[in-house]
């Protein structure tokens, strides 16, 4: 594909304009889209990323956003996973989820120790870090030089295809929980992924039996998530330098926007030509039907605009250091909740008017759907979880939060 | 006419927005004070008018030549937005009346020069929908006899404008009319913005000679009459894009009122009958945390199609179509969001939202007021955008916006 072919990408990487690089990233995930599209639904029935697309991504650099530079990355600003995922959404969102989702966990990589930096993209720059984010059963113990760990982690989206591994452990004893990096040959996946969305992500368990981890390897989770992390010392970007909790949380909205912009998409595509079915009338000169495409573009708008603007708020506390204050924490939190509600209204309600068209397998907007419905599933945009502790904290009621209850002042809303 | 210049302002220094802005928060207490007096008065009051002119708020987009700020398209939302806080029906005077100017801006040189010629300080009001007022042809001007609603602020007014279809043409016409030329109808008994003295234009048979009877195409065009003299972008630019969004900073102003004074009401507020303290109901906490959500989401949907609209007065810019409709469709949608995020505060706010001087019900019956406009009035701005869209201009919705 002459998008992606070599001399670009070389003279891109060597070009400091991180949003120049952005913007890059994303006309190739456009350029990249339609086959991405064509293949969503063997992607879904595969139950993970097909081989050939994780080619595709990996030979168009759309995996390298927060790689750090000395490995061949780009380390590009806080957000880049939601301009490229909402790109790739548009045609298969599974892929975004492995694009914005996955790919993202190189800035979690780039916080740890150098030595496991050097270790994993060392031989090969190519890399997707799978993570782990619910412990089903098991942990780690102490042991000379390191952890020994036996545990069974849930939701590792993308892991058939990974090479390393990182996620968070309890550890016998220990008051805090460690990160572990874990390669390929220490763990076995446990396929329980059937799922009504979201399929193309692989999502499985990864499961350890008694595998040694390196002290070199392991990393207390308060000395990851707070500022100055290890892997400061080794890379540039803010990224490995900010207390993280604030910037955790960004990287599903690209999916997520973006699978409902594709189920709009493919809405109006359809509804051009389409008609009623019974009595031959033209679909798209009902007043009802205009209603309901407007009302869900201008809810997209919104989330979106929502989005760009927390996302423009991180860059700045990246670049300036500033400490993110607690209302901005918790209103931050409401407004991917409101975001993610948004969503799911707008496709939600292109899809009540499908009639049983709707329903087959075949149309795209009935999959986007699907998979909208499962991102909103996940905790980080949970309406219940996300929204009252806000309230709470305009109403000068304790939040739940230590850190932010110590904060807590009466002030008017954001 | 050859035109004199005039120095820039009377105190020597043209306002910024931030000037004005800092006006604002100076008034803003005495305004919320007079709330609920501006209301039963069903029109401004003068001390609040008085005010209004004296700091300069009134001169947002009085062209510099006459002392005039000449803001961008911005102003009338920010500073309609931070009043509307305290009181919508204030915040109508100056974020859609003060806004006015800049339609009597882009008249010719000689009308401009009758309005502000003896001062900068002239309150305009307009009325846009015709009440069995007719306009007809009369040799090179037209004459123009009966009522015209909606002329917001009138008791103060010097001046004020009609438009209507002149009598056997579809031909829009706009006619500036001094005080002596009409009389005031008060029909202005309503649910909602009582403050604004919204009331009826009747004119007695009044000639309007051509340099105050323009064409309304004509200045709503890019570079209309009055774009040579006043060289400022909201005297240049094409006006259509920009008419509904004056109405934006009261709409948000409101929502935003409603949401503090909700919170200070909710923070103490203790159930009547069974003494509980309301603020610790989960369904209230959801509710509050729905509203502000709302009421973000129009505010940044507000800043972002200002920020482009300023872009493309200013020529920095173009606007597509599809954006057009667009910032159309999000005009309603943001009137939509602010007016449900305090419906959903008020409808439990027990019988206690009821009276007079709880100000939640008073932002609320202005919100729905507010949201009737037809700048923001849901069917009108929603399908166009949606016809659009079907017509196959644009499938990519990531396009649509900068």
């Amino acid at each position: 594909m002459g998008a992606c072919d070599k001399s670009t990408m070389d003279a891109i990487t060597e070009n400091d304009d991180l949003l120049a690089l952005e913007a890059e990233l994303v006309r190739r995930a456009h350029a990249l889209g339609p086959r991405f599209r064509e293949r969503a639904a063997a992607t879904e029935q595969n139950r993970a990323l097909l081989k050939e697309t994780m080619q595709d991504l990996f030979e168009a650099r759309l995996l390298r956003y927060f790689q750090p530079r000395r490995h061949g990355g780009f380390e590009l600003e806080w957000g880049a996973q939601y301009a490229i995922g909402r790109a790739v959404a548009h045609y298969c969102p599974s892929t975004a989820w492995i694009v914005a989702v996955v790919g993202a966990h190189a800035s979690f990589l780039s916080r740890m120790k150098p030595e496991v930096q050097d270790e994993v993209w060392g031989p090969n720059q190519d890399q997707l870090i799978a993570t782990g984010s619910v412990t089903k059963r098991g942990g780690a113990r102490r042991v000379p030089g390191g952890l020994q760990a036996s545990v069974q982690v849930g939701f590792s989206s993308g892991c058939d295809h990974a090479e390393w591994a990182m996620f968070g452990v309890k550890v016998e004893g220990a008051h805090d929980h460690y990160q572990i990096v874990v390669p390929r040959k220490d763990w076995q996946i446990a396929d329980t992924w059937h799922v009504a969305g979201m399929r193309g992500t692989g999502t499985k368990d990864l499961v350890l039996e008694d595998v040694f981890v390196p002290e070199h390897r392991t990393l207390s989770v308060h000395d990851w998530i707070n500022a100055n992390p290890p892997g400061a010392k080794a890379n540039p970007g803010y990224i490995s330098h900010v207390e993280f909790m604030p910037f955790v949380g960004t990287s599903l909205l690209g999916p997520m926007v973006g699978a409902a912009e594709g189920a709009l998409n493919g809405y109006v595509e359809t509804t051009r030509s389409r008609r009623g079915v019974m009595f031959g009338e033209q679909v798209a000169d009902s007043a009802t039907v205009q209603l309901r495409l407007a009302e869900s573009s201008a809810e997209l708008s919104a989330a979106d605009v929502v989005i760009r603007d927390q996302i423009a708020y991180l860059r700045h506390v990246g670049h300036s250091g500033e400490t993110v204050p607690a209302e901005k924490r918790l209103s931050m939190n409401r407004d991917r909740a409101f975001a993610g509600r948004l969503c799911l209204s707008a496709t939600e309600r292109l899809t009540a008017q499908m009639g049983a068209l709707g329903l087959f397998d075949s149309n795209p907007v009935q999959r986007h759907f699907r998979d909208v419905n499962a991102i909103a599933t996940q905790i980080g945009i949970n309406w219940d979880r996300n929204m009252a502790p806000y309230a709470k904290w305009l109403l000068g009621l304790p939040t739940g939060d230590p850190k932010i209850d110590g904060e807590n002042r009466q002030k008017a809303p954001e | 006419m050859v035109m004199t210049p005039r120095p820039v302002c009377a105190s020597g220094e043209r306002r910024t927005l931030d000037d004005l802005l800092g006006v604002v928060a100076q008034h803003a207490g005495a305004w919320r004070d007079r709330a609920l007096a501006t209301e039963r008065a069903r029109q401004p009051l003068p001390e609040t008018t008085a005010e209004l002119f004296a700091t300069g708020l009134m001169r947002m987009f009085v062209p510099a030549r006459f002392g005039g700020a000449a803001l961008d398209w911005d102003a009338p939302v920010a500073l309609g937005r931070a009043i509307g806080r305290v009181c919508p029906s204030t915040a109508w005077m100056v974020g859609v009346v003060g806004a006015h100017a800049a339609w009597v801006g882009r008249y010719p040189g000689a009308a401009q020069e009758e309005v502000w010629g003896d001062g900068a300080d002239q309150l305009l009001c307009g009325a846009m929908v015709a009440k069995g007022g007719r306009i007809r042809r009369d040799g090179e001007g037209y004459r123009v006899s009966g009522a015209f609603g909606f002329a917001s602020g009138i008791d103060h007014a010097k001046w004020g404008f009609v438009m209507g279809s002149v009598e056997g043409s579809t031909e829009q016409v706009s006619c500036l009319m001094p005080r002596t030329d009409w009389d005031i109808a008060d029909t202005w008994f309503v649910s909602g913005m009582s403050g604004t003295g919204t009331k009826d234009i009747v004119v007695h048979d009044a000639y309007v000679p051509p340099h105050r009877a323009v064409r309304s195409a004509d200045l709503l065009k890019a570079d209309p009459p009055g774009a040579t003299i006043n060289r400022e972008p909201i005297y240049r630019a094409e006006y259509g894009p920009y008419v509904g969004s004056s109405l934006l900073g009261p709409i948000l102003g409101a929502a935003e009122g409603a949401m503090d004074a909700y919170l200070a009401i909710t923070r103490e507020r203790k159930g009547m009958m069974f003494g509980d303290r309301v603020a610790e109901s989960a369904n209230v906490q959801s509710r509050l945390a729905e509203s502000t959500g709302d009421v973000r989401a129009a505010a940044l949907m507000t800043e972002d199609q200002m920020r482009t609209l300023v872009a493309c007065s200013r020529g920095d810019a173009r606007l597509s179509e599809g954006e057009r409709l667009m910032f159309a469709r999000d005009r309603a949608y943001v009137a939509r969001r602010c007016s449900e995020a305090v419906e959903r505060l008020v409808k439990h706010m027990g019988a206690s939202g009821l009276y007079d001087d709880n100000p939640v019900q008073r932002f609320h019956r202005d919100l729905q007021a507010m949201a009737q406009q037809i700048g923001v009035n849901w069917d009108r701005n929603m399908l166009p955008f949606a016809r659009w869209l079907i017509g196959g201009a644009s499938q990519d919705h990531s396009n649509w916006r900068r």
